[in-house]
């Protein structure tokens, strides 16, 4: 598994309002523009954030992606999920 | 000739900036009143220009291009992340000192990025209007980023050396400029991690005490995976710290202040590195 198309996709949710927008809209149809293998996907669209960790995907990026994409956008949330994980 | 004249190590925490200073608790207070400290003393140095030395957070720079470390020569705005009574606009660069602290890296084995147009983030935004702007001599900030928070990271031997760098270009410029050297980072911190919001007061003051002594081999004898074990992934933030170190190398100084509060994300360490020796 590579990390980088993860990343790439990542950091698009988290700095490109226009991508944040089609992936809201459209899960799957805007994570076909990515290299993504169909587990990669699912991480993404599962919000996983703790598996793209362990896979060594940048903290820094799942942060980003789950506070400006996620539906509640809490970081609260966020660190309850990663904790809930270990 | 120029001349640095002083270095300073401070945080860039974002979440002490969201609350008005009139809102904030005492132990707030005490931080603001150590980035007041630093101003105050970067107006009594007479400085010229600040070089702020800060860490991209994966938003400046994304997979596709990530330099080792950047230096702005244009154009500067920031901090584009929104603060209470913090301006957005321009800052003022001195693009001539810029442009030559890179010809005379490149001349002499610093291979360094370049930006043209740099919106900064808060690394370095904050200290720039915070410590440097509201005094009346300083007439530019120079943003610097180091590879200091996204892999592939700067060796932190790097890191010191490029502060290096940056002295002796200095020190070759026609202009006459007293140039103050910031490294902006936190200490311990886990961001974005399961621990986040965990401090390492142990491991925050061993690297004041760095700061302080003028001592960087310490630091170079830290692996990336113990800098994260022991203080996270933002404690690879202290390459920013060892680069201002480098542009006063053997120089001492002086601890300003260290807090963590549960409440922050980081260690916070303010310390000034004195120009004489």
């Amino acid at each position: 598994m590579s990390s980088e198309a993860v990343e790439v996709a990542l950091y698009d949710l988290g700095v490109k309002r226009e991508a944040r927008t089609g992936f809201a809209s459209d899960p799957e149809a805007f994570l076909a523009r990515y290299a993504l293998t169909s587990e990669e996907a699912a991480m993404i669209r599962d919000f996983d954030v703790a598996g793209l960790q362990a896979r060594k995907v940048s903290p820094l990026l799942t942060m980003g992606f789950w506070t400006m994409n996620h539906p509640s956008r809490s970081l609260r949330d966020y660190l309850a999920h990663l904790r809930a994980c270990q | 000739m120029g001349k640095i004249v002083g270095g300073f190590v401070l945080p860039h925490e974002p979440g002490l900036f969201f609350t008005p200073k009139e809102a904030a608790k005492p132990q707030l207070l005490e931080v603001h009143a150590a980035y007041d400290r630093v101003r105050d003393r970067i107006g009594e140095l007479q400085a010229t220009t600040v070089v702020v030395i800060g860490a991209d957070h994966y938003v400046l720079f994304g997979p596709q291009c990530l330099p080792n470390f950047l230096i702005g020569i244009g154009d500067v705005t920031g901090p584009y992340e929104k603060f209470p009574g913090v301006r957005q606009d321009e800052i003022p660069n001195n693009r001539e000192l810029a442009r030559h602290i890179l010809q005379h890296g490149r001349v002499h084995g610093f291979d360094w990025s370049a930006s043209k147009s740099l919106r900064v983030d808060h690394s370095v935004g904050l200290p720039a209007r915070i410590c440097a702007l509201p005094n009346s001599t300083v007439k530019g900030v120079i943003p610097v980023y180091l590879a200091s928070g996204v892999e592939p990271l700067i060796p932190i031997r790097r890191a010191y050396e490029v502060g290096g760098a940056i002295r002796a270009a200095v020190e070759a410029a026609d202009a006459d400029e007293r140039v103050v050297v910031i490294g902006s980072g936190g200490i311990s911190h886990w961001v974005g991690m399961p621990r986040m919001g965990d401090h390492n007061e142990g491991f925050d003051r061993m690297v004041l005490d760095c700061v302080v002594r003028g001592d960087p081999e310490p630091l170079f004898a830290l692996s990336d995976a113990e800098i994260i074990e022991q203080a996270g992934n933002g404690g690879l933030e202290i390459r920013n710290l060892a680069c201002a170190m480098g542009a006063l190398p053997g120089r001492s100084g002086a601890l300003i202040a260290y807090h963590n509060e549960p409440d922050w994300v980081a260690g916070l360490g303010f310390a000034e590195i004195h120009a004489a020796a």
